[in-house]
C-alpha cells in the first residue's frame, strides 16, 4: 500500500494502517535516531512517540512534501524537544541536534532497513555464518572449525547468503544507495590530493 | 552468469571476505567481464558495506515500539454517536488563566492518564471516551483518564481548551485546575489555563455550572452569558454578564478583540504563532485593537492590518534555532 492511501486511511481512524506504516519505516527511523542520541532505549520512545503524535493530530496535519519526510521531521522535532527536556542529563549536545536528513541519508536508511528484512529471512544456520564473517570478521576456517562444519559448506552458504540479499532487496535501494557511495568518493577525493 | 550461478556467487562471497585461493581468482577475474557478473559483484560490495549498518538494527525491537504505541492509540468508536448528543448538550465555556497541578490525583490510583500537549501555533481536538469533544488552544497541556471509570469524569487543564461534554445525569464531568474545580452535569465548556498569569476566568454559553474550590467546596453557580474571574489570592470570584463568543471564537480559528490592548494581544500572538514579541517603548503596550484575527493566515497579515491601524511598526527576525522575535516600534 502507497504512503497516501495508508494516510487517508489513518487520517479516518485506522488503526491498522498506523501499525502498517509503522512497521514500514520503524527500521529507517529508529537506526536515524539511534546514530544521533547514541542511546537505543531513547530512540525506541522518540520513534513511538512520533506515531502517537501522528496519531493524535492526524486530523489537524497537512501532509506537504512526503508522509515519509514528515515522519523524519518528527523525529528530528522530537530529538530537539526531548534535549530542552533533558537539560541536566545531557543526552546530546547541540552540535549533534542533525539536520533534516538528505534524500541520499533517508535512501541509506532505507537500504540498510532492506537489508535487515532481508537477513531475518535467511534460513538461520545460514544466517549464523553470514553473521560470524561479516559482523565478526571471523575467517571461513575459523566459521568452519567454531559451527563444526567444512569449509566447503562455509563458502556455499555465504554464496547463497549473498546471492539471496542480491535478490530480495529492491533494485531501486541499490541504485539510490550507490548515489550516496559516490558522494563520499567524491568527498575523499581533495583530501588525499 | 549461467548455469555457473551458484558457483559465482561463492566467488564473489569469497572475493568480498578475501577467502579466494590464486585458481579461484583468475576464475573470478575471467567471471567478471561480464556485465551481469559484475552488476551482482557490485551491489555485493554494497550489501557487505550496508550489513554492518543493518547491524545496529539488532538493538531495535518493532513490536515492543508498537506495543508502546497500540497502548497510547486508542479507537474512539464513541465518537461515531457522540455527535446526535452533542446537539441536545448545553455548553459552557471556562476560561482560566493560571497555574495548574494535578491535584487529587492520588485519589484513584489505578486510574490511566494520558497526557497530551499543544505545541505553540498549534491547535488539537479529540474526542474523549464518553463522547466528549475538547479543542486545545495553543500551548496547552490536557490530561484525561484513560478510560472513565463509574463515579467520576475528572480531567486536568493548564492552557485553554473548549469542551462540549457528553451529557451524563448520574456522572458529573469535572475540569480541575490549581485555584478551580467546574462541575458540570451534561453540558459543554472551555478551558484555558495558562501559566503565568494571575487571574481565572470562567464564561457560560449555555447550560448550568457549579464553581468550587480545588477541594470541591462549592463557591457558586453560573448561568449562560455570564464572566467569572478568580484571582490569584483573593477568594472571592467576581461575576459579570460578558458576550461568550469572545472568549469560545478561538475554537473556530477566529480570534476577536474588543479594545483589547496591544500588550494583552501580544502575548496571544507570542502562543498562536510561535514568536517572541518584544516592545521598543513600554507605552506601545496601551494601543487598543478591535476586530477579528484568521489565526490560519499567515502572521504578516496580521501585522499587515495591525500596521494600517496604529503607528506601529513591526519588525520581523527569523532565527533558526530558536523562536523568531518581532520587535514592536513606534512610526
Amino acid at each position: 500500500m502507497d504512503d497516501q492511501s495508508i494516510w487517508s486511511r489513518i487520517v479516518s481512524g485506522d488503526v491498522a494502517a498506523l501499525r502498517n506504516l509503522h512497521d514500514k519505516y520503524y527500521y529507517q527511523l529508529w537506526l536515524w535516531a539511534s546514530k544521533h542520541t547514541h542511546n537505543e532505549t531513547l530512540a525506541e520512545e522518540l520513534v513511538a512517540d512520533c506515531f502517537i503524535k501522528l496519531w493524535e493530530r492526524r486530523k489537524h496535519i497537512l501532509i506537504e512534501k512526503s508522509l515519509k519526510s514528515y515522519l523524519y521531521l518528527m523525529l528530528r522535532n522530537q530529538m530537539v524537544s526531548q534535549q530542552r527536556k533533558s537539560k541536566k542529563q545531557i543526552v546530546f549536545n547541540s552540535e549533534n541536534i542533525p539536520d533534516l536528513p538528505e534524500e541520499t541519508t533517508i535512501n541509506s536508511q532505507d537500504f540498510y532497513a532492506g537489508l535487515y528484512r532481508a537477513i531475518q529471512k535467511i534460513p538461520e544456520q545460514r544466517r549464523k555464518i553470514l553473521e560470524l564473517a561479516v559482523f565478526d570478521s571471523l575467517t571461513y576456517n575459523e566459521i568452519a572449525t567454531r559451527l563444526n562444519i567444512s569449509v566447503n559448506t562455509v563458502k556455499t552458504q555465504m554464496g547463497r547468503s549473498y546471492q539471496f540479499l542480491k535478490e530480495e532487496l529492491d533494485p531501486k535501494n541499490f541504485l539510490l544507495f550507490s548515489l550516496l557511495q559516490k558522494k563520499r568518493k567524491a568527498l575523499k577525493l581533495p583530501s588525499t590530493n | 552468469m549461467n548455469k555457473n550461478d551458484q558457483y559465482y556467487w561463492d566467488l564473489i562471497a569469497g572475493k568480498l571476505h578475501n577467502e579466494l585461493d590464486s585458481a579461484e581468482n583468475d576464475l573470478f577475474e575471467k567471471g567478471i567481464d561480464d556485465p551481469s557478473t559484475r552488476n551482482n559483484y557490485t551491489k555485493s560490495q554494497k550489501i557487505q558495506e550496508g550489513l554492518k549498518e543493518a547491524q545496529q538494527l539488532e538493538k531495535s525491537d518493532k513490536n515492543a515500539s508498537w506495543n508502546a504505541i497500540k497502548r497510547q492509540v486508542r479507537v474512539n468508536t464513541i465518537q461515531l454517536y457522540s455527535r446526535k448528543f452533542l446537539k441536545y448538550a448545553a455548553i459552557l465555556v471556562v476560561a482560566f488563566v493560571a497555574g495548574f497541578y494535578f491535584h487529587s490525583l492520588n485519589k484513584n490510583k489505578q486510574v490511566q492518564y494520558a497526557e497530551m500537549e499543544i505545541m505553540y501555533g498549534q491547535t488539537g481536538h479529540l474526542f474523549l471516551f464518553d463522547g466528549t469533544e475538547v479543542w486545545l488552544n495553543s500551548g496547552s497541556k490536557f490530561r484525561y483518564p484513560n478510560q472513565f471509570n463509574i463515579n467520576e469524569r475528572d480531567v486536568f487543564i493548564e492552557g485553554e481548551a473548549f469542551f462540549k461534554v457528553a451529557p451524563n445525569e448520574h456522572l458529573p464531568f469535572k475540569v480541575k485546575t490549581e485555584q478551580l474545580e467546574i462541575e458540570v452535569l451534561g453540558t459543554s465548556f472551555n478551558v484555558s489555563a495558562y501559566p503565568g498569569e494571575a487571574s481565572q476566568s470562567v464564561v457560560l454559553v449555555e447550560g448550568k455550572v457549579q464553581l468550587n474550590n480545588p477541594d470541591g467546596k462549592k463557591i457558586g453557580e453560573m448561568i449562560p452569558g455570564q464572566l467569572a474571574v478568580k484571582t490569584e489570592g483573593d477568594p472571592k470570584i467576581r461575576v459579570q454578564s460578558a458576550d461568550p463568543y469572545f472568549y469560545t471564537s478561538w475554537k473556530d480559528g477566529k480570534v476577536i478583540f474588543d479594545g483589547e490592548n496591544l500588550g494583552e494581544i501580544a502575548k496571544k500572538m507570542e502562543r498562536w504563532y510561535n514568536v517572541e514579541i518584544r516592545f521598543d517603548a513600554e507605552n506601545l503596550k496601551d494601543f487598543k485593537f478591535t476586530g477579528t484575527i484568521l489565526r490560519n493566515k499567515p502572521i504578516d497579515q496580521t501585522i499587515n492590518a495591525m500596521e494600517l491601524l496604529a503607528p506601529i511598526q513591526f519588525n520581523y527576525v527569523v532565527k533558526t534555532e530558536e523562536k523568531n522575535i518581532i520587535t514592536i516600534q513606534k512610526r
